[in-house]
């Protein structure tokens, strides 16, 4: 027998070398498999026949090996079958048969079972039924094995299928938990990974149990060739290893290139594509398996919307529409629907109408729960990429740094997810963030910008400015307004800029903050930065943006906004600071000598901030200005909201005079500039939606420059006409939704005394807060007015016959103003 | 063998990194910390309200270092981290008795 086994075991060492080397050469993985089976099922043979073959013995193949997959270096799983009752006795009799196979030096995993035991089966042993899932007969009693693998397995799954479904699901679960439940893994394990091969196995046993998913989004070729694709690397990760370690690590990736086509490149562009090609696999074995798990246990949650077949889409709008009720709903597509969705594309891409897409786009974007699921649903279906073929750039793309753990495409979506998270934290860590969010005018900004923030990683060359060229392409095409065009190709461009600040800068100098603030501009863009490099952070692993990191964050976010409004004011505009180009831009019945005079002493940030055809424009208004006629204003209407801008010579109550009379027509502010400059002309900018569409009516736009021009030469009060709506039920507010702050101080400016502002908004505040200001004879020299969700926040710079405010005269101030706010 | 454990600004510790790699030491460890030291952290103003900032974020940076370079290290560090404002950092210097490479087996001799 010795001489036997010895012969066998050279047998099995020359032909696996001659398997080895004939799959170095044609990579044929199922050829492989199956003769590494046969060879490991000749040397069974040959060791049973003399051994075992005169008792009723069977012999069955389980698991993999079962599968006829048998890899280099897995174990040979047997399950030995017997009818003696004397247990000691098959022991004697079948020990010899398994000694003799180890000695062969196969890795064997076996079982030895008396046929009567199998009857007994019971949940405990869930693995073990598992592996008799693909079980066969290698020798021996076929009888037996009849028994086993046509009678008594078919008879358990029959007794216990929901309990099967159940473990196996749990299984599942632990399983992907381990891996943070994502495929992303920087070194995956090939076989235990989510998308791995254990994921095929676990969908080959659900579907054995409850049956094939209603929708499935690849083909089953499709799935075909990503289950050969991992089972090649394993293959390849075996021989390479020569030890049973199913892990593609950084070295194996790159001993693995010239077996898989990408000897010719560049190390690292080889290893990029090699794990790029691992991703797009293990995406395809990860849906196969969820869908799987979805059907076998779907959660209440993702009970789908609809039921049955669903006619084809006519537009892409309305499968947009599905979409936004799939979120709003908070449940996920129907197989139905996601099938609707497939069939149509082809059709409805044909003639996409992309500025019809804008709004409901816009919408869709607005970071809320389950953003990530229906961006991801989108994604996979087609969608995402037909609107945006610049995300399709970057699919499954690896960024190779031992730092990014998931593909470009993933971290996008994980970075949308962040923010979609903050708005139900609770860790205080976070929570601030939070309140951030909050506050954005346009979250839908956030998204859209984190959507491309990352795409020129698909082209050469510094990828925040190939991906801001990218993304202007794409929102001129849906024709986003140009005040949204540059704000998120701003974000995109910069979005880098915070990180470099914080790591790299000295965030206690006072001048590094002033250059950031510079930079950004004003808090809206400031918030949503702040807000998209704490998503960038945070999706490139976990753990990445740890306390420590929120902690420079949120210092660099409060001091730039200090400076963004407390210290809004200090610099005023001089002769120096105004651009030769602007000035030659002017048109020539403009005087270039008034126009310079025009701007010296409102804020430099006014230049920066402010188009200069805006600025010629500002200009001529004020230009129009005579004694018969002293109030120049012009409204337009933006898209989604309007635009006042009114100019004239200082006049008393002026602004309060404004704000109250767009209260008193129900706007909501949404920003407000109040400027003074050196000769004490006004000039009062302000954003405002019109939510009762009064401006809509040429009439009423009438009738508000009427009530303007009246305004201000006081021949109407405008508190008499608040009092009227003040009065209604409709406007009363009977408890704040938080207390007010107001603040009052002196260090951030060396000229004005500065009064911030945060109440619940609510009608006519403005009027009453500026109201109080004019009453206390304190000139506004400007005024910062935003509305942030139901927040009404105000920064007013404040002198009192060209100085500061006194002491007595803030406490007054301050007294006033919390009264006037909260006497509503 | 001196172990060299300095606090830095966040901000510095690249440009340390890079001056010590000049002067051929490449081994050291970098950690996030918080403290505080004489800037006992300060009070931001955000939304009229204070905001204190008490354990003000810096980094640790350790190496171990023979005897005759310790002075070579502690200039280095220091020239590179100063700025003349509160909050630039410290430096200690501790003896340091054993040091062991883990893979090789081997004890140091530094």
């Amino acid at each position: 027998m010795l001489s036997q086994v010895s012969a066998l075991r050279s047998t099995y060492e020359s032909e696996r070398k001659r398997l080895d080397e004939t799959f170095l050469y044609h990579g044929d993985v199922d050829r492989y498999l199956d003769e590494h089976s046969d060879l490991v099922d000749e040397i069974i043979r040959a060791l049973y026949e003399p051994l075992l073959g005169q008792h009723e013995i069977c012999v069955l193949a389980t698991a993999g090996y079962g599968r006829r997959e048998q890899f280099p270096q897995s174990d040979v799983d047997l399950l030995v079958v017997h009818d003696f009752q004397d247990d000691s006795r098959a022991e004697q009799i079948i020990a010899p048969f398994l000694n003799n196979l180890w000695d062969t030096r196969l890795a064997l995993g076996h079982q030895v079972w008396r046929l009567d035991q199998l009857e007994r089966l019971t949940l405990d042993d869930f693995e073990f039924i598992l592996a008799l899932f693909n079980g066969r007969v290698v020798t021996g009693s076929q009888v037996m094995g009849k028994e086993v693998l046509e009678r008594i397995l078919p008879a358990f799954i029959e007794a216990h299928r929901d309990q099967l479904v159940e473990q196996v699901v749990a299984a599942t679960r632990r399983r992907h938990e381990k891996f943070s439940n994502t495929i992303y893994q920087l070194e995956p394990d090939l076989k235990e990974a989510p998308g791995g091969l254990r994921d095929h196995l676990a969908a080959s046993w659900l579907e054995r149990l409850v049956g094939s998913p209603p929708f499935l989004l690849y083909s089953g070729s499709e799935i075909g060739v990503a289950h050969r694709f991992l089972k090649r690397l394993r293959i390849l990760v075996h021989l390479q290893n020569q030890r049973p370690d199913n892990r593609l690590t950084h070295s194996i990736q790159e001993q693995l290139l010239p077996h898989l086509g990408y000897g010719g490149m560049k190390i690292q562009a080889g290893v990029e594509s090699l794990m790029k090609e691992y991703f797009l696999n293990a995406r395809v074995i990860s849906g196969l398996c969820s869908a799987l798990l979805r059907l076998a246990q779907p959660s209440a949650s993702e009970r789908p919307l609809e039921p049955d077949e669903l006619p084809p889409f006519d537009s892409i709008s309305e499968v947009l529409e599905a979409f936004r009720i799939s979120l709003d709903e908070e449940r996920p597509l129907s197989p139905a629907t996601r099938r609707a969705v497939l069939k149509s594309l082809p059709k409805v891409s044909e003639s996409i109408s992309f500025p019809a897409l804008r709004d409901p786009l816009k919408d869709l974007f607005r970071p809320r729960s389950g953003l990530y699921r229906v961006l991801s649903d989108f994604y996979e279906l087609g969608v995402l990429e037909l609107l945006f073929p610049e995300f399709g750039t970057i699919k499954a793309r690896v960024i190779r740094d031992f730092y990014h753990k998931y593909t470009v495409d993933e971290h996008t979506l994980i970075a949308i997810k962040c923010i979609e998270d903050l708005a139900g934290t609770q860790e205080t860590a976070d929570a601030r963030f939070g309140t951030i969010l909050r506050d954005t005018v346009a979250p839908c900004h956030l998204t859209l910008s984190l959507l491309l923030h990352d795409v020129g990683k698909s082209r050469g060359g510094k990828h925040t400015d190939a991906s801001a060229r990218m993304a202007r392409r794409a929102l001129r095409r849906f024709r986003f307004d140009r005040e949204e065009v540059e704000t998120i190709v701003f974000l995109i461009r910069e979005h880098l800029s915070m990180s470099a600040v914080i790591f790299r800068r000295d965030i206690d100098d006072d001048q590094v903050i002033s250059r950031f603030a510079d930079l950004v501009g004003d808090p809206e863009r400031l918030r949503l930065l702040t807000l998209l490099t704490y998503a960038d952070i945070k999706a490139v692993a976990p753990g990445t943006l740890n306390d420590w990191k929120k902690d420079l964050l949120w210092q660099l976010y409060l001091e730039t906004y200090r400076k963004l409004t407390l210290e809004y004011g200090e610099k005023r505009i001089e002769e120096e600071d105004i651009g030769e180009r602007l000035v030659r831009g002017l048109e020539p019945d403009l005087d270039p000598l008034e126009f310079e005079r025009f701007l010296e002493g409102f804020p430099t940030r006014y230049l920066r901030q402010t188009a200069a055809g805006e600025i010629y424009e500002h200009f001529r208004m004020s230009t129009r200005i005579s004694p018969s006629n002293p109030v120049e204003s012009v409204l337009q209407r933006r898209r989604g909201y309007y635009e006042l801008c009114v100019t004239t010579p200082d006049r008393k109550r002026l602004f309060a005079k404004i704000v109250g009379l767009l209260s008193y027509f129900e706007t909501n502010i949404l920003r407000g500039f109040a400027f003074a400059n050196r000769q004490q002309t006004i000039l009062d900018i302000f954003q405002f939606s019109d939510e009762r569409r009064f401006f809509r009516q040429a009439e009423e736009r009438r009738r508000f420059r009427d009530l303007l021009r009246q305004a201000v030469a006081e021949q109407i009060s405008i508190e008499q006409l608040l009092r009227g709506k003040e009065e209604s039920i409709l406007f009363q507010r009977t408890t704040p939704l938080f207390e007010p702050t107001v603040y009052v101080e002196d260090e951030h400016s060396d000229r004005y005394t500065i009064l911030e502002i945060i109440a619940p908004d609510a009608l006519g505040l403005l009027y009453r807060i500026s109201s109080q200001i004019a009453s206390l004879e304190c000139d506004i020299d400007l005024a910062l007015i935003s509305t942030e969700g139901d927040k009404a926040v105000d920064v007013f710079y404040l002198r009192q016959r060209g100085g500061k405010l006194s002491a007595e005269l803030k406490e007054s101030l301050k007294d006033r103003i919390v009264g006037a706010i909260t006497q509503h | 063998m001196k172990l060299v454990m300095a606090i830095v600004r966040p901000s510095k510790s690249e440009d340390v990194k890079d001056a010590l790699a000049k002067q051929s030491i490449s081994g050291l460890t970098v950690t996030e910390v918080r403290g505080h030291g004489r800037q006992k952290g300060h009070t931001a103003i955000y939304r009229g309200k204070e905001y204190s900032v008490s354990l003000l974020p810096k980094i640790k940076i350790e190496l171990v270092v023979p005897d005759d370079m310790v002075d070579d290290v502690i200039w280095t560090i220091m020239q590179t981290c100063r700025t003349g404002e509160i909050g630039d950092g410290r430096v200690f210097v501790l003896p340091v008795e054993q040091g062991y490479n883990i893979r090789t087996g081997e004890r140091d001799v530094l």
